[in-house]
């Protein structure tokens, strides 16, 4: 049985995802995509994967080798035939858990070749004949992976749903710590940081889900998350202080020194460290989309930050802090306060930064006029009928 | 046209036409309308089936010899379109082995053949205009539009002289695509009159749907010249049909909302545009759903609100509205070099789509919405500075600019001459003048307005119980009293009889 957990939590190889979504970068950014190429070809063959290399060679108009295309499907038919017969066997001789097997056996073959609809179609075979909350989990948690793989959101969502819903039940922490790391990358995926913050550091004292990426993978992920998502003391609280971070994030290059420079208030380093960062973000499959967005909200948080401390600031001193030119901070700054980001005003005349303390009794009224008044005009509709 | 045998699709067709022509006479016989509308609703699904082969032969079957209507439609459609096919089918019998489908193919279509003895011969005036009508499309969708005009002056003739109202809607037709084959051949100009004076006579006539019909050929004429003024007249004068289609409704609102938007009044554009769009057909009519949506776009940017994103993302129409969309985000971003950018290399376009003259009133519109950022990120500016983030290209302009901003009341500042500056006023605290107090007075008051209104309406079974109780009081009343009575008569009575059953009562 455990034999069989272990295989499937193999299944699809996720770092092919990492992979392929290298080599559809620029040249420049990524220059060894000789050694990539052979590192997934190496795997396909490895794990006979006959559809996923056949369509990887279409993605990247590689030439498809015809005598190992064959190879491979000569291997998969004979897998294949053998797993048929062991299905017919023990259908015939065995019990419940031994028809289970031999269907799950089946399944994996599917999803580890890269067979897509066929193997969606055998787990949920696979998951009527499943009588345990762990399996029938661990089934859920492959079609997850599977989601990834192929990109299939709705595949993702709609299988976390029911997954959460067998869980609730149980009372299998290990398996619900797994999933809560599921939920985050999915968040993270669909750019809900703090939602994603939140699942991370909750199962981070629990890390097990090590199919998905590995644990310095799963610091790098948490930290950015959370740094872009909570407030400076649960920041501090939760993740500058947490000794599980603070085991793995040496190894991630410029993360510890971005996370303290911040905290710290030093913001040249700060500006320094993000570029480098953003740089990394490029070359990761599902932070990639969200650099631009990710490194504009660091900006406002630093400004912000920096802002609290003064009434009124010079412009030359604040560039200087920042160690960016005049013109730059000029633009950044009216850019974020017209967009109601930062509360403050310039005074270019005089080159003064002055800051607005947010008076919440006017921001509420304001609030109030703003969403009151086209629900009055709803509600006006409405009283139409009673005329 | 080719000379070929009709397919059975065809025999089915003519046979479906002939029915609409008994439809025709039916509604003709009993004056009832609605068999006329029902034929004429089926119009756009027919256009697609007819061939010229099928009306030659029911041009061939139905018209009497001595009809004008055949000889015009006859040289046309002539009846040698159709091959007498019959030799050929008794070969095919032959042919076909014996298995049960093509059995039932050859039964169909000995009952084909002797349908289609049946000849119904058009006696009204209606059936020659629905055939009439038919040729026309069909010419159209031949693009053999000399042919047409020539027909469609013929029908006109026809039935402006029967003057009868069961033609009315067949006339509005053949007005539309009179009007439409003269503006394909460029003599939009010369059917103005005529178009004026069959207005003027089918208002005479109270004949609903022409007049429509005729407003719209009109209007559309006017503005194919810009010639907005007389559109305009001719809106101010005469007053569209209320009870016409739902089409020419869509289509009036339309020219109105275009030349409302040309007399500089947005507000109103925009509510006649947004209204054509809602009583558009939702899928189909796609080129008149784009340009509703473009001009729909330009006019809300001008009237100084930016456009929900909702009205870019139609799946269908995305990809057309994609240069009006970056005119948005240049305008929302107050950036006037983008805007600049994106009027040059897409000015074939908004020429095309007549939106170019609009779209340069939008420059005022985009220095408006930049100086509102600088108003909402600045406390003092100088004026070279906005020139800088404006792209404007003097400072000097700057400041008129400037002034004229803040007399029409976009921004809220003082100008500074001497040291070239603008200083923006402060919002200050709401709360300390008496603004808040009364936005929320009279907000307060519309709701317990409302909640009055609706309490007032839930009184009404209250009402109903009132005169139940009502009924039931003077019900007692009544019988009271004829107790009384039966009292008083048993008295008369005299005797210990019984005075019939007590249910009497």
């Amino acid at each position: 049985m455990l034999e069989e957990e272990e295989q499937l939590k193999l299944t699809p190889r996720m770092e092919l995802i990492q992979y392929k979504f290298l080599m559809t970068l620029d040249d420049e950014i990524v220059p060894n995509k000789k050694e990539l190429k052979e590192k997934i070809l190496k795997i396909a063959i490895e794990d006979k994967m006959t559809p996923y290399y056949s369509r990887v060679c279409e993605k990247f108009g590689w030439e498809v080798d015809e005598e190992t295309l064959n190879t491979l499907k000569k291997s998969n038919t004979e897998e294949l035939k053998k797993i048929n017969e062991l299905i017919k066997n023990s259908e015939e001789n065995d019990g419940e858990s031994e028809i289970r097997k031999a269907y799950l056996n089946k399944s994996t073959f599917y999803c580890r070749i890269g067979e897509k609809e066929k193997a969606l179609e055998l787990f949920n075979e696979t998951f009527n004949k499943t009588v345990s909350i762990g399996q029938k989990v661990d089934l859920l948690m492959t079609k997850i992976r599977m989601g990834f793989f192929f990109d299939d959101i709705s595949l993702v969502e709609t299988n976390l749903t029911s997954a959460k819903v067998i869980l609730k039940k149980s009372s299998d922490w290990e398996r619900k710590n797994r999933i809560k790391v599921y939920e985050g990358y999915h968040c993270l995926k669909l750019r809900q940081f703090k939602k994603a913050a939140n699942f991370f550091l909750d199962s981070i004292a629990t890390f097990t889900a090590n199919e998905l990426f590995d644990y310095t993978k799963f610091v790098y992920y948490s930290v950015l998350s959370s740094i872009v998502s909570f407030p400076r003391t649960e920041l501090k609280k939760k993740v500058i202080d947490a000794p599980e971070i603070l085991t793995a994030i040496e190894e991630v290059p410029h993360l510890s020194e971005l996370l303290n420079s911040l905290y710290d208030c030093q913001y040249k380093d700060f500006y320094r460290h993000l570029i480098a960062i953003y740089d990394g973000m490029k070359l990761n499959k599902i932070l990639s989309e969200h650099r631009l967005f990710f490194c504009k909200q660091m900006r406002i948080i630093a400004y912000s930050q920096f802002l609290e401390a003064y009434r009124s600031v010079t412009l030359k001193s604040m560039a200087e802090t920042f160690g960016v030119s005049i013109t730059f901070l000029d633009k950044e700054l009216s850019r974020f306060i017209s967009g109601g980001k930062i509360h403050a005003k310039i005074d270019k005349v005089g080159g003064v930064v002055e800051t607005t303390r947010a008076d919440s009794r006017n921001e509420g009224y304001k609030e109030i006029i703003k969403i009151g008044d086209p629900m009055l005009n709803r509600i006006q509709k409405l009283a139409r009928i009673l005329n | 046209m080719e000379h070929t045998t009709l397919s059975s699709k065809d025999l089915i067709t003519i046979q479906d036409l002939k029915e609409h022509l008994s439809l025709l006479q039916k509604s003709v016989d009993e004056d009832e309308s609605r068999y006329l509308v029902r034929v004429l609703r089926k119009l756009s699904i027919t256009r697609r089936r007819i061939n010229p082969q099928i009306l030659a032969k029911l041009i061939e079957e139905s018209l009497k010899e001595e009809s004008k209507t055949k000889s015009l439609l006859v040289t046309i459609f002539p009846s040698t379109l159709i091959k007498e096919g019959k030799e050929e089918e008794e070969k095919k019998e032959m042919q076909i082995e014996i298995e049960k489908e093509e059995e039932e193919e050859e039964e169909d279509k000995e009952k084909k053949k002797q349908q289609r003895n049946i000849i119904i011969q058009a006696k009204y005036p209606e059936e020659k205009a629905y055939l009439q009508l038919l040729s026309l499309l069909q010419l159209c969708k031949l693009k053999d539009y000399e042919n047409a005009l020539k027909l469609c002056e013929f029908s006109i003739d026809f039935i402006e002289k029967k003057n009868r109202r069961t033609l009315d809607s067949f006339f509005s037709k053949v007005f539309f695509y009179y009007s439409r084959i003269n503006e394909i051949l460029g003599h939009s100009k010369q059917i103005r009159k005529k178009l004026l004076s069959a207005y003027r006579t089918s208002t005479l006539r109270r004949d609903v749907s022409t007049q429509a019909v005729l407003i719209n050929c009109l209007l559309r004429n006017y503005l194919q010249f810009n010639l907005y003024d007389q559109g305009d007249k001719l809106i101010s004068k005469s007053q569209f049909p209320p009870n016409s289609l739902n089409s020419q409704h869509v289509r009036y609102l339309y020219y109105l909302g275009r030349i409302k938007a040309i007399q500089l009044d947005y507000t109103e554009s925009f509510r006649c545009l947004r209204e054509a769009k809602r009583k558009a057909p939702r899928a189909g009519a796609r080129g008149f759903r784009l340009s509703v949506n473009k001009f729909l776009c330009i006019v809300q940017l001008l009237t100084g609100e930016i456009p929900e994103i909702e009205l870019f993302m139609e799946k269908d129409l995305q990809k057309y509205l994609q240069p009006y969309f970056e005119l948005t985000s240049a305008v929302r971003t107050g950036n006037l070099g983008d805007f600049k950018k994106v009027v040059l290399r897409e000015a074939k376009v908004f020429k095309e789509d007549q939106t170019y003259s609009l779209i340069l009133r939008l420059r005022q519109n985009v220095i408006k919405t930049g100086l509102k950022k600088l108003n909402s990120a600045y406390s003092r500016i100088s004026f070279e500075d906005i020139s800088k983030k404006l792209q404007l290209d003097s400072s000097d302009s700057v400041e008129s600019i400037c002034s004229k901003a803040i007399f029409d009341g976009v921004i809220d500042a003082i100008i500074n001459h001497e040291e070239k500056y603008i200083k923006f006023k402060e919002m200050g605290d709401l709360y300390s003048t008496l603004i808040p107090q009364k936005a929320f007075g009279q907000r307060i008051k519309f709701c317990l307005n409302i909640h009055n209104t609706a309490v007032k309406n839930m009184r009404f079974p209250e009402e109903l119980l009132k005169e139940q109780e009502e009924i039931d009081t003077e019900e007692g009343k009544e019988q009271l009293k004829e107790l009384e009575k039966m009292s008083t008569n048993n008295e008369e009575g005299k005797g210990d009889f019984d005075q019939g059953e007590p249910g009497n009562l």
